[in-house]
């Protein structure tokens, strides 16, 4: 749960503006692995403080200066590796029964929700691209729906061709139930 | 001379703490809206997970509040 990056009919789980009946089937995240980069980053800020002839300079061992400093260096990195984890948490896009919903935050001022019908998805298509990509099998989806220029594109997922059929599978349905023609378009093998 | 190198050290002392209390402030600032934040995402999204996040913000805003106290007292 913490560090899941594609659940399935997840349980407790609900967002703002979720329809009466609605189910949610997936939800998809950015692959944990691209979360390696603040980490190792944050593990280097952690132990900053004990190479602290570089920090404290020629404040004296056990001052209050000194104490305060170390402590306050722990909550920012603290607040730090968190804002990074929440960004990556709640950076989401849901498929539900009725629906196809993107979350966006970025930083501490930004927040963007789309949201389309998925009988309104038109083409589904997914690329992986570069050297960490085919190593991590990591890559984007991008859904394209029937209202003007407005496509929504899933960053960084694992098994980007999985995500890509599932999403397919799921409009062909969604398409069928509602008696419209269920076109399943798959590009990119 | 000597005094006059005290002094100066004494005062660059001053200064650091000045600074440092200063960046506290402002980091409160940050703790806060990080927990509003929070409040945003958690509403956006629920799930199980929503309390503890909630929980670790207040702590932070919190901890950043009384490591600001300290230092006002202690500096």
């Amino acid at each position: 749960m913490f560090i899941s990056s594609i659940i399935k009919n997840p349980k407790c789980a609900s967002y703002e503006g979720k329809d009466k009946g609605e189910k949610i089937l997936y939800i998809f995240r950015r692959s944990f692995i691209t979360n390696i980069f603040w980490i190792l980053f944050t593990l280097v800020l952690l132990v900053v403080p004990f190479s602290s002839s570089y920090l404290y300079g020629d404040i004296e061992t056990g001052s209050g200066l000194k104490i305060i400093v170390t402590l306050f260096w722990y909550l920012f990195v603290v607040g730090y590796a968190f804002r990074k984890y929440l960004n990556w948490y709640f950076n989401l896009y849901i498929i539900s029964t009725k629906k196809i919903v993107d979350i966006d935050f970025h930083g501490l001022l930004y927040k963007n929700i789309s949201e389309a019908p998925v009988d309104n998805i038109e083409d589904v298509t997914s690329t992986v691209k570069g050297a960490f990509g085919m190593i991590f099998n990591i890559g984007d989806v991008f859904i394209q729906t029937a209202a003007e220029q407005r496509e929504f594109d899933f960053h960084l997922l694992d098994n980007p061709s999985k995500v890509r059929d599932l999403v397919a599978d799921l409009v062909a349905d969604a398409k069928k139930r509602h008696g419209l023609s269920g076109k399943k378009d798959h590009k990119n093998g | 001379m000597a005094e006059v190198g005290m002094s100066l050290t004494e005062g660059y002392l001053i200064f650091i703490k000045i600074v440092v209390v200063v960046i506290e402030l402002i980091y409160i600032f940050y703790a806060f809206l990080i927990t509003r934040q929070v409040g945003l995402m958690t509403k956006s999204f629920k799930t199980d997970l929503g309390k503890m996040f909630k929980t670790i913000a207040g702590a932070h805003f919190v901890g950043s509040i009384i490591i600001t106290a300290v230092s006002v007292f202690i500096l």
